[in-house]
């Protein structure tokens, strides 16, 4: 089955069981939300499936691979990305360099590249530029790109990762919070972007940890309703946020 | 004046090796953001192990220097392995590491004390061949320095602008946990950093016994040299590494014009501690320019 799908994890930290025989998939061509209370173990989840943890059981698939225990940045290299809950930029860099770094190929990455195959590294550079530009401009940075990523405001720098996640183009894209910190219209384009490309490539998935409801209203196809370590809910997003637990659980009406 | 001229070329042919040392202990402190005193053990490392083939078993230089190369890179990449990834993975904190790197120069610089004597050793032997340029003398030597040297500086430069690898091991000093999310493979990463490191002690360490010869005991000054000139010049910007031991070079050259060559370790850390007072992000930092601007 084509998909990321995790089956039965399970996780203690600090003899805390923080993760308890969860079971989800996440589709292709689909958004799927991740929500629930703070310490719900959503962003365990996340770290389970990129490889920052290992999972006590259970296992994490993708494309009916056995992706468990694989280096974060193996879990990378098979397509899988992220974006990190607090937002995070390489400082010293120029916001252009920042999205640059990200979508190099990983061919060029011998140290003695550069002397045996310097046309082609600079050709490689061009288009690397190129598409970090393209990037740059979608979420509206681009006038910004020789500025210190440093001097950016909080927003902005989550822009600047989002702009870096896209131009890696993963296949599968695990996001945290991804609108938190964005204005209203930043975040309706972050949303727009991320709906039009399931909807344009069926090969992407997208995985979302929200807590922002209108977001996850409009855009999210399936949702898990997370507590205490555990999927409570799974189904379409307005029968899950309608279930009568969930109002009284998570939202607070 | 003709003895300023000749203390300047000399500072040209310093700059050229403190650059290097600059750009060896730079790599792992920029990247790995710890002070890594074992930069001292394989500059030191490098250097003897040409002594040992060449002196004991007569191997020719040619082929012991890239021997001896081959030798400090080897050892950066062990100590390594064997002592700061194991800590690292344990969590440990920078400054642990720190003292980690000071056992290990300890036990390494002791040992090789043990092994050939904490006299001086000297591999050349008589005069250098040298050139008179005008009033000048330049050996054959400190030509070779300068081009070694410089060669170093500017080939580093051309495969950090546009190299993925080394854009990454820059960014790694930033964030790592974000590097490897990229998919960049960390300890691979770490391995490199360390080989480079000791590519550039060991060049610079091998040309300067060839000149002067070695004791067991240079390494600490040659890893403060080059700590001293990566944070005068701005630890995030490579260029500043290079006019940092240029700016210690050039100094020293007038600190021994003016009074005695017994001042130049002086000179070193009056630079330090002036820079750290007035320009703590180091005197050629960029990011302190743009805020200029």
């Amino acid at each position: 089955m084509v998909g990321l799908k995790i089956k039965n994890l399970s996780k203690t930290l600090l003899g805390m069981e923080i993760i308890r025989k969860v079971t989800a998939t996440f589709l292709p061509g689909r958004i799927t939300a991740l929500v629930g209370p703070n310490g719900a173990g959503k962003t365990t989840i996340f770290n389970l499936i990129c490889g920052y943890l290992t999972p006590d059981n259970g296992a994490v698939f993708y494309d009916d691979e056995d992706i468990t225990g694989l280096q974060p940045y193996q879990v990378a290299r098979k397509g899988i990305g992220r974006l990190f809950q607090d937002v995070r930029i390489f400082e010293g860099m120029t916001v252009l360099e920042n999205v640059v770094t990200a979508c190099m190929p990983y061919a060029s990455e011998s140290p003695l590249f550069p002397f045996m195959r310097p046309l082609r590294l600079s050709r490689l550079y061009k288009h690397a530029r190129e598409r970090s530009c393209y990037w740059l401009e979608f979420v509206g940075l681009y006038a910004k790109k020789d500025y210190p990523a440093s001097e950016l405001s909080f927003g902005q720098q989550k822009l600047l990762a989002i702009a870096r996640l896209l131009s890696k183009g993963f296949r599968v894209m695990l996001l945290d919070e991804p609108a938190s910190g964005l204005s209203p219209i930043a975040t309706k384009k972050v949303m727009a972007t991320l709906e039009r490309i399931v909807s344009e490539d069926r090969d992407k998935t997208i995985v979302v940890v929200e807590h922002n409801m209108k977001v996850v209203t409009e855009m999210a196809d399936w949702v898990y309703f997370m507590n205490e370590g555990q999927v409570a809910f799974f189904g379409r997003t307005d029968h899950v946020l309608g279930a009568r637990e969930v109002r009284e659980m998570y939202l607070g009406f | 004046m003709t003895l300023l001229l000749q203390l300047l070329v000399n500072a040209v042919c310093n700059a050229a090796i403190y650059a290097l040392l600059a750009i060896g202990f730079g790599l792992i402190y920029r990247s790995l953001r710890f002070f890594n005193i074992g930069f001292g053990a394989v500059y030191v490392i490098a250097s003897y192990v040409v002594i040992a083939l060449s002196e004991t078993f007569g191997i020719p230089l040619f082929a012991s220097i890239p021997l001896g190369i081959f030798a400090g890179i080897l050892s950066s990449i062990l100590i390594d392995r064997l002592v700061f990834s194991p800590l690292e993975g344990y969590g440990a904190p920078t400054g642990v590491l720190l003292v980690a790197s000071l056992g290990v120069y300890i036990a390494i610089v002791n040992l090789i004390a043990l092994i050939f004597g904490n006299e001086i050793k000297i591999i050349t032997k008589g005069m250098e061949p040298s050139f008179t340029i005008g009033p000048i003398i330049v050996t054959r030597i400190q030509i070779a320095q300068i081009l070694i040297g410089w060669t170093g500086a500017i080939l580093f430069w051309l495969s950090i602008r546009k190299n993925t690898l080394v854009k990454a091991i820059w960014a790694m000093g930033i964030a790592p946990e974000l590097v490897i999310a990229l998919g960049l493979p960390y300890k691979r990463m770490r391995a490199i950093v360390f080989s480079l490191s000791a590519l550039f002690a060991a060049a610079a360490s091998i040309i300067t016994t060839l000149d002067v010869g070695i004791d067991p005991h240079v390494g600490m000054g040659a890893l403060l040299t080059g700590a001293v000139a990566v944070i005068v010049g701005g630890v995030n910007f490579y260029w500043g590494w290079v006019s940092g031991a240029s700016l210690i070079a050039l100094l020293q050259a007038i600190g021994v014009w003016l009074f005695s060559a017994k001042w130049n370790e002086l000179i070193t850390f009056g630079i330090l501690i002036i820079t750290l007072i007035f320009r703590p992000d180091g005197i050629f930092s960029p990011k302190r320019r743009a805020e200029e601007r």
